[in-house]
This record gives structure tokens, C-alpha cells and sequence, in this order.
């Protein structure tokens, strides 16, 4: 299984990544960024389906309320309706869960390729030996890697905390961008928790781990963020700004109206 | 159904979390320790940065530095001892080069680098040459420990410095060789090759060889630089070349030991050793002792390449061992040391210093 992982996902992607390095004049921090926007980009077929399904889901929010309601004490009733709409609107329940285990991996991989590439010492250097295409000269011929960018030394943790809050920020964002409100305060609670948790927890991994890391955090969040904003506009993230500048829900309004123009 | 579905996105970290842990990492431990055995005392360092003195014969415990008392170790010690009369030296990955009372392991002295030192110090005339990963090369007072002279490079400098004829010789990760005056630091020559140098190199008859992340075994000129010979492997050379009389041994990454013509580079033979070579040979009476990082230890005739024995350790063998009356020592990664008969390979005693 190991092996598998190693020669279709990890070294494809080590390598890649590399040869991205070698044409952007050894600049590891601009490799990470662009490596990452051509990975998204390759998986965004994938990731477009599911955004379009979870819009789909959230207009039919207040359909799903309406039966929840009229089927509040017959939960098996309930499940037959909500999958009698969720058919009506040609949704798959679970649409948002597969493309989301199918880019998983291709995460892991990202996150690998760049912890290996970026050897901090002999035994890290030695793994990537084993993963270095040779039948390529030319990659070899690249190490050891620039691994300064910016004020960051990639392959260790940012010393002024700045890619952990980057981090936080970007990944709270996306997070409220996707989520959708509801009016059942226990599952609101629940999100609000798991919207602020998720992005401490990815802060805190970029706080312990190489910055190159905390990059490619940043990097995949803003494109998550971009790309969220085309498809379903501000989303949740709307009633922030209205709350932030004073307007009300007006503006979730308009947010979400940019997004079913699309 | 809502859009963001907390237990969904709940069973995704946790996930990423744990593949982000646990996954990613190396499959080998974080570091791996080098030995020397004199005077029937075997000493080395250790992943947990302790400085380990053995009784060679029965492996007890002389000294270890930092004092057991003293919680907090060293960094990480990569670096093979050096000896020098009763002073012990080893390079660690805090930057500092540590001189030792080789009989109770209390500190002498102590040279701060800039930069980890993951290098073999070697000791010449008293003069102490150490390479950092802070680029430089520097030549130390072997009593003292104060600084003759620092010469910097492109690079970090993981391997040892080879020293003759008043020169020294050194390989970096800038892709070059550097020839330097021994006395003065002086710059003499310099070669660029087409990778990485990430061992040191070793000097023979007018000869230096040195083995690079190109594949090639290089041998140039120790007068002016020039390439006499160079040799191509399938895989990156790490391990330091053994000039042993007329021939050179060189371990690969592509797993084979080649025995090379030492003024010609023509192969003389080969031996396929099943794991990446990442360590010199130890050359003693005519047989190499050579570890690999699938774990075996093969013990080959220099003469032919014939396989005489072999003994598996539990864990990659990624330093080269020592040989010492009649007794192959194996340090492999995770502290453990072997102690084995050099002629038939039966095993007299294993220890794990850090374990202790």
C-alpha cells in the first residue's frame, strides 16, 4: 500500500514539484504557491461539482426546514421526504462527502511533496533520495534546495507567528464562506464551534511545522477562497461584514444573490 | 442536510491530522551515531545527544557526557568521535564542537559554530578542521579550541575534511571541491561538479577522491584541481571514498560497492549490496566492512569483492563501522551498537547506550 502511495501520489508529486523549482528560478517559496494553484486547478472539476451541490443544498434550506417541521415527530417519514426532495433537485446527499474523499489524498500528497523536498536533515535527505526520479539529471542537480523565502527559512516554523495567523485567517474565511446558517441553535452552535476550531487546530500545526507547510496552507485556502467567492459569493461571510459594518443581513443577501447569478 | 457539515468536516481533520502527524514523516528515525573504538574504549554519540564512553570488550559503561544527573542532552550527535591523546571531539547538531576528557568525559572545551555539525571533525599537527552547516570550514586549536582560521563555502558542509601534503581538502553542498592551505585557510584551488557534495573526500597518491550527488566519483589533481578520472553510478554517492593502496572504494546510493583502479578509475569489481550505501567501507587486513541502509552488515574479501559473511541488524546501518582487535563494532540507526567477532560474524554483545 506504501508503494503504491509512493509511486502514484508522493513521487509524481515530489518530482513535479521540483521541476516546477528548477523553471522558477529556484525559488521554493513561489514553486509551493504555483505547485499548489496547478494541483487545485487539476481538481477543479472535482471541486466546482461539489460547491455547485452544496449551493444546491442551501437553496433548498427552507424546503427542508418546511418538512422538518411537518415531520417533527415521524423521523422516518422525514427521511423519506428530505429524499424524495433531495430527488426532485437531482442532489446526492452525500455529494458534498465524496469529492472531498477524493481530493484527500491529493492533500496528503501536496503536504509530503513539500515536507520532502525540503530535507532539514540527513535522514529527511536520504528519504528524498528514494523518491528522486534519476532517470531526470537535472533534479538531482538541485540539491540541496533555496529554501529561504521571504523572511522564512521553509523547512522551519515561521519565527514571527505571521503563516499561523495567515493560516487561521484564510482557513476562517473559507469556513464561513461555505457554511450556510441554520435554524436548528444546536446544529448553529456546532458550526460556529467547528468554524473557529478547524482553523485553530491548522494554525496551530503551522505554528510546530516547517513554514513551506504553513504556505501551502495559505496558498490552498486562498484558492479555496477565490474560487468559493465565484461559486456561492460571500456566503456566511456576509453577515460578518454587515454585522462589522453595522448594515445588517442586507448584505448576506447580496452575497448570496452575487453567487446565484453564477 | 446543511452545507457545512460539522461532523463531516470533524471526521476530515481529524484525518488530516493524524496522516499530518503521523504519515508524512520519514520512515527512518531522526538521526543516526558514528563510532570510534581506541584503546579497547568504544566511543559515541546519540540520537538524544549523549556522548557515550563503552568498555569495548564488554560494553559497560565508562562515562557518558552530559552526566546522567544532567537531564537536558546535547543536540543530536551525528558525528564520529575524533581522538586525539586523551582528548575526545564530536561536532552536534547545536552548533557546537565539544572537546572531552576521553577518561571521565568532562568537558574541556567548547567551539560554537553557526550552524548544526553533522561533520566528522579531523585532527592534523594539532590543527582540528570541522565543517558546519553554517557553510564554513574551520580550523580549530586542538587544545585550546581557538579558531586559526574559518573558510566559507556556498554551503553547508556535512562532510569530513581530507588533510595532506599541507593542504586540506574540502567538499560542500555548493557543488565544489576546495583545495585550501592548511595553515593559513588560503583558497588554493577549487572544482565544480554537477551536484551536491554531501561526503567528504578522501586523498591518495597525488590523487583526492571525492563522490557527488551527480553519480560521479570524482579524482582530481591534489597539485592544481584538475579531473584525472571521474567514475558514473546509478544514484547519488554519499560515502566517503577508501583510498586503500592502489584501489578506491566507493558505496552508492544505487546500493553497489565499487572497487575502482585508484589512478585510472577503471571498475574492478562490484558487489550488489541489496541497500542504499549511505557510509564508507571500514577497511582492516584485507576486508571491508561495509553497512547498508537495509540493515546488513557484508563483510567482503577487498581483494575480489566475494562475500565472506553478513549479520542483519535490527535497523539501517547508515555509519561506517569500526574494527578493532579482532571485533567489528556496527552502530545502527536507533542507538543500537553490535559488537561481533570480525572472522566469523558471531555476535558478542549488543547494546543501546540510550537506552540504559
Amino acid at each position: 500500500m506504501s508503494q503504491l502511495w509512493n509511486t502514484f501520489i508522493l513521487e509524481p508529486m515530489i518530482n513535479f514539484l521540483l521541476f516546477v523549482y528548477s523553471l522558477l528560478g529556484r525559488n521554493f517559496g513561489i514553486s509551493i504557491i504555483v505547485f499548489t494553484v496547478l494541483v487545485r486547478l487539476l481538481t477543479l472539476p472535482i471541486n466546482l461539482r461539489q460547491m455547485r451541490s452544496a449551493k444546491l443544498t442551501q437553496e433548498m434550506q427552507p424546503k427542508l426546514e418546511e418538512l422538518r417541521k411537518k415531520y417533527k415527530n415521524d423521523r422516518e417519514k422525514l427521511a423519506e421526504e428530505q429524499m424524495k426532495l433531495y430527488q426532485e433537485h437531482g442532489v446526492n446527499p452525500l455529494g458534498c462527502l465524496v469529492p472531498t474523499l477524493i481530493q484527500f489524498p491529493i492533500w496528503i500528497g501536496l503536504y509530503q511533496s513539500i515536507i520532502n523536498a525540503l530535507p532539514d536533515t540527513p535522514l529527511q535527505l536520504l528519504n528524498l533520495a528514494r523518491h528522486i526520479y534519476l532517470q531526470f539529471p537535472l533534479l538531482s542537480s538541485l540539491i540541496p534546495l533555496n529554501s529561504r523565502f521571504l523572511w522564512l527559512n521553509l523547512n522551519r516554523s515561521d519565527p514571527y507567528y505571521v503563516l499561523p495567523l495567515l493560516t487561521v485567517a484564510t482557513m476562517w474565511v473559507q469556513q464561513k464562506m461555505m457554511a450556510s446558517p441554520s435554524t436548528d441553535p444546536q446544529q448553529q452552535a456546532m458550526s460556529q464551534t467547528m468554524e473557529l476550531m478547524m482553523p485553530m487546530m491548522f494554525g496551530f500545526i503551522t505554528l510546530q511545522l516547517a513554514s513551506g507547510l504553513g504556505l501551502y496552507f495559505v496558498a490552498t485556502n486562498v484558492f479555496g477562497i477565490v474560487l468559493q467567492y465565484f461559486v456561492s459569493g460571500w456566503g456566511s461571510l456576509a453577515t460578518v461584514f454587515g454585522r462589522l459594518g453595522g448594515r445588517g443581513s442586507g448584505d448576506q443577501a447580496k452575497g448570496e444573490k452575487r453567487g446565484r447569478k453564477r | 442536510m446543511k452545507v457545512f457539515n460539522p461532523r463531516i468536516a470533524l471526521l476530515v481533520f481529524c484525518a488530516a491530522a493524524a496522516l499530518l502527524s503521523g504519515c508524512a514523516g520519514s520512515p527512518v528515525a531522526p538521526a543516526w551515531s558514528s563510532i570510534l573504538v581506541a584503546d579497547n574504549v568504544l566511543y559515541t554519540g546519540s540520537q538524544v545527544g549523549r556522548v557515550y564512553a563503552l568498555n569495548a570488550e564488554s560494553a559497560v559503561s565508562i562515562w557518558q557526557y552530559p552526566p546522567a544527573s544532567d537531564n537536558a542532552g546535547l543536540g543530536a550527535l551525528y558525528a564520529k568521535p575524533a581522538l586525539l591523546d586523551d582528548t575526545l571531539y564530536i561536532g552536534s547538531v547545536d552548533n557546537k564542537l565539544y572537546a572531552l576528557d576521553a577518561n571521565t568525559g568532562s568537558q574541556r572545551w567548547a567551539f560554537a559554530a553557526a550552524g548544526r555539525i553533522y561533520a566528522d571533525a579531523v585532527i592534523s599537527d594539532g590543527v582540528l578542521f570541522v565543517g558546519s552547516s553554517d557553510h564554513r570550514l574551520y580550523a580549530l586549536d586542538a587544545t585550546t579550541g581557538l579558531k586559526k582560521w574559518e573558510f566559507a563555502t556556498g554551503n553547508s558542509i556535512w562532510g569530513q575534511p581530507a588533510v595532506g601534503g599541507g593542504k586540506v581538502y574540502i567538499a560542500s553542498f555548493d557543488h565544489r571541491i576546495y583545495s585550501l592551505d592548511a595553515e593559513t585557510g588560503q583558497k588554493v584551488w577549487e572544482f565544480e561538479a554537477g551536484g551536491a557534495f554531501a561526503g567528504g573526500c578522501a586523498v591518495g597518491d597525488d590523487l583526492v577522491y571525492c563522490g557527488s550527488f551527480d553519480g560521479k566519483v570524482y579524482a582530481l589533481d591534489a597539485g592544481d584541481g584538475q579531473k584525472r578520472w571521474e567514475f558514473q553510478t546509478d544514484h547519488w554517492l554519499w560515502a566517503s571514498p577508501v583510498v586503500v593502496e592502489d584501489a578506491v572504494y566507493v558505496g552508492s546510493l544505487d546500493k553497489k560497492l565499487y572497487a575502482l583502479d585508484a589512478a585510472t578509475g577503471v571498475k574492478r569489481w562490484d558487489f550488489d549490496a541489496e541497500g542504499m550505501i549511505r557510509a564508507a567501507p571500514a577497511f582492516a587486513d584485507g576486508v571491508l566492512y561495509l553497512g547498508t541502509e537495509a540493515g546488513t552488515l557484508h563483510v567482503l574479501d577487498a581483494a575480489s569483492g566475494a562475500r565472506k559473511w553478513f549479520f542483519t541488524a535490527g535497523q539501517s546501518i547508515l555509519t561506517s563501522p569500526a574494527v578493532a582487535e579482532g571485533t567489528v563494532y556496527v552502530s545502527a540507526v536507533g542507538d543500537m551498537i553490535y559488537a561481533l567477532d570480525a572472522e566469523s560474524g558471531v555476535q558478542r554483545w549488543t547494546v543501546t547506550p540510550s537506552k540504559r
